[in-house]
């Protein structure tokens, strides 16, 4: 079973001359519940994931996880936009650093899972940038079963690969009722992935839409995806030149 | 240079020759000229074996080389010890580095020789003046790349030990201490090649022995096979600490850097 998410940001800045970024900005995300944040790009999408991984401490107000201090709370399955692996340490150990003392079985059970069984001795940079993302991904399930806060996980990807990798995402957090936490810029993977979007605009950011995605991800038809995207990126404000936005994924 | 259709592992394994040839070219360049140029004071290198031999046979080369290797040795490891732990404080202390910085410049570019007559004027011509000398010389080379090092350290890399919240055992050995490597080794590299120097010069100045030592009495006498003697079994010992010690150190410890094959 997943946590609760309560944010309650009374303030968010960087640099006192700047307008805030966040001010009163409230949200809770049900236990066990996919959230997609979805907005254009620059809004501060990773910035509020990193307040609710605790890496960013510099804010008034609290964001509570499972009921404790984002900062206290256990680490979150977290996955950065980079794939931002240690080059120093194989896949293998990789994907065990993030969790002392842990043996290599589940961490090799994981690179099988996603495909990268044969290569958990190679080092970082012996690896593709698709094959490095998807060492990340199996290092975040690895640090956490039940929380994770991905931050555009499938961009950059070959898109044979991203159904495979959102497939296996959708079956691990059906099995594991997870809460995820999750930051894109494409309407589709929300609408494929998440109960929920979290449509977010301006500065300080607001909500500007928060909808209920009806049934279950894993039973969606491809027609009603499409259906959902389409809602989505109705209330996602088009940038001049922001053609991203709609687009399947760099 | 080499043909453009050459697969990757016989052109690896010309370069591999061409560098072990290096050495024994060298030597055969000196050869050539002795034959070249005959003269009592330009000895060949056969000579020069011979001689080491000799000065070998007799228990004097060895005792002296190993006067300057313990000299070298101990001025190394305190200096690298001394300069790490000041490279970490002023590359973490912002204040301490602002104080300091001009110290370490001033460090930098003191003469070498300048620092051993003081210490030797002061001290006297002692082992613990001379292994202080090597030490004052290279601590600041070693503080100016470690503090370089802790001031590259990735902002990404510490965002991800919060993440995952790494204690901070574990941030030291997985995340500081790999970042480090490269800059600790090209200290030692760097400041091993300032030392084989200084610790000779250092000899020549005042001391009762060493490499240094033995090669002013030889240059007091001219005897130039004597001072290419003790340089070459002194650069044998360089050489061999070189390829046998720091470079498979440096391959096995930075064995997960993207290599030029």
């Amino acid at each position: 079973m997943g946590p609760e998410l309560t944010l309650a940001i009374a303030e968010k800045r960087f640099g006192a001359a700047e307008p805030p970024l966040f001010r009163d900005f409230r949200l809770s995300v049900a236990p066990s519940s996919v959230v997609a944040l979805v907005g254009p790009s620059g809004v501060g999408k990773s910035t509020l994931l990193r307040l609710v991984g605790g890496i960013d401490r510099d804010f008034s107000g609290n964001i509570d996880v499972g009921g404790v201090a984002a900062a206290a709370a256990p680490p979150a399955g977290y996955l950065f936009q980079d794939p931002r692996l240690l080059p120093w340490l194989s896949a293998l150990d990789n994907v065990r650093a993030v969790v002392p003392g842990s043996g290599p079985e589940a961490a090799q059970e994981l690179l099988r899972t996603v495909g990268l069984a044969g290569r958990k001795r190679a080092f970082p940079h012996q690896l593709s940038g698709g094959m490095q993302r998807r060492v990340a991904l199996a290092r975040a399930i690895h640090a956490n079963r039940h929380f994770w806060l991905l931050d555009e996980p499938f961009v950059s990807l070959d898109p044979d690969l991203v159904l495979e990798l959102q497939r296996l995402f959708l079956a691990l957090v059906k099995r594991q009722s997870s809460t995820v936490l999750l930051v894109t810029h494409i309407a589709e993977e929300a609408a494929r992935l998440a109960h929920r979007a979290v449509v977010i605009d301006g500065r300080p950011v607001r909500i500007t839409a928060d909808l209920a995605l009806p049934g279950d991800p894993v039973a969606r038809s491809a027609e009603q995806v499409l259906e959902l995207a389409a809602l989505v990126k109705g209330r996602l404000r088009s940038r001049a030149g922001d053609e991203d936005a709609t687009g399947p994924g760099a | 240079m080499s043909a453009p259709g050459a697969p990757p592992a016989r052109r690896a394994r010309r370069l591999l020759w061409t560098e072990i040839l290096s050495l024994p070219l060298l030597l055969v360049i000196w050869q050539l000229l002795a034959m070249l140029f005959p003269h009592r004071l330009f000895p060949s290198p056969v000579e020069v074996a011979l001689e080491i031999g000799a000065l070998a046979g007799q228990g004097q080369l060895l005792a002296d080389l190993g006067k300057t290797l313990l000299r070298a040795a101990v001025g190394f490891l305190v200096s690298m010890v001394l300069g790490t732990a000041l490279g970490l404080l002023l590359g973490r202390v912002p204040w301490l580095d602002r104080l300091f910085s001009g110290w370490l410049v001033v460090g930098l570019n003191l003469p070498a020789i300048i620092v051993a007559i003081i210490l030797y004027i002061w001290l006297g011509l002692t082992e613990f003046a001379l292994v202080l000398a090597v030490v004052l010389n290279k601590t600041p080379l070693v503080t100016a790349t470690i503090r370089e090092g802790v001031r590259s350290f990735s902002r990404d890399l510490e965002e991800l030990a919060l993440a995952f919240r790494f204690g901070l055992r574990r941030r030291i050995r997985l995340i500081y201490l790999p970042q480090l490597l490269p800059f600790g080794l090209a200290a030692a590299r760097t400041g091993l090649s300032l030392i084989w120097k200084i610790v000779l010069v250092f000899e020549v100045l005042g001391s009762d022995g060493g490499v240094g030592y033995r090669i002013s009495v030889f240059f007091q006498f001219f005897d130039i096979t004597g001072v290419l003697a003790y340089t070459t079994a002194f650069i044998l010992v360089v050489l061999a600490f070189e390829y046998l010690v720091m470079r498979p150190l440096e391959t096995h410890l930075l064995r997960w850097r993207w290599a030029p094959s």
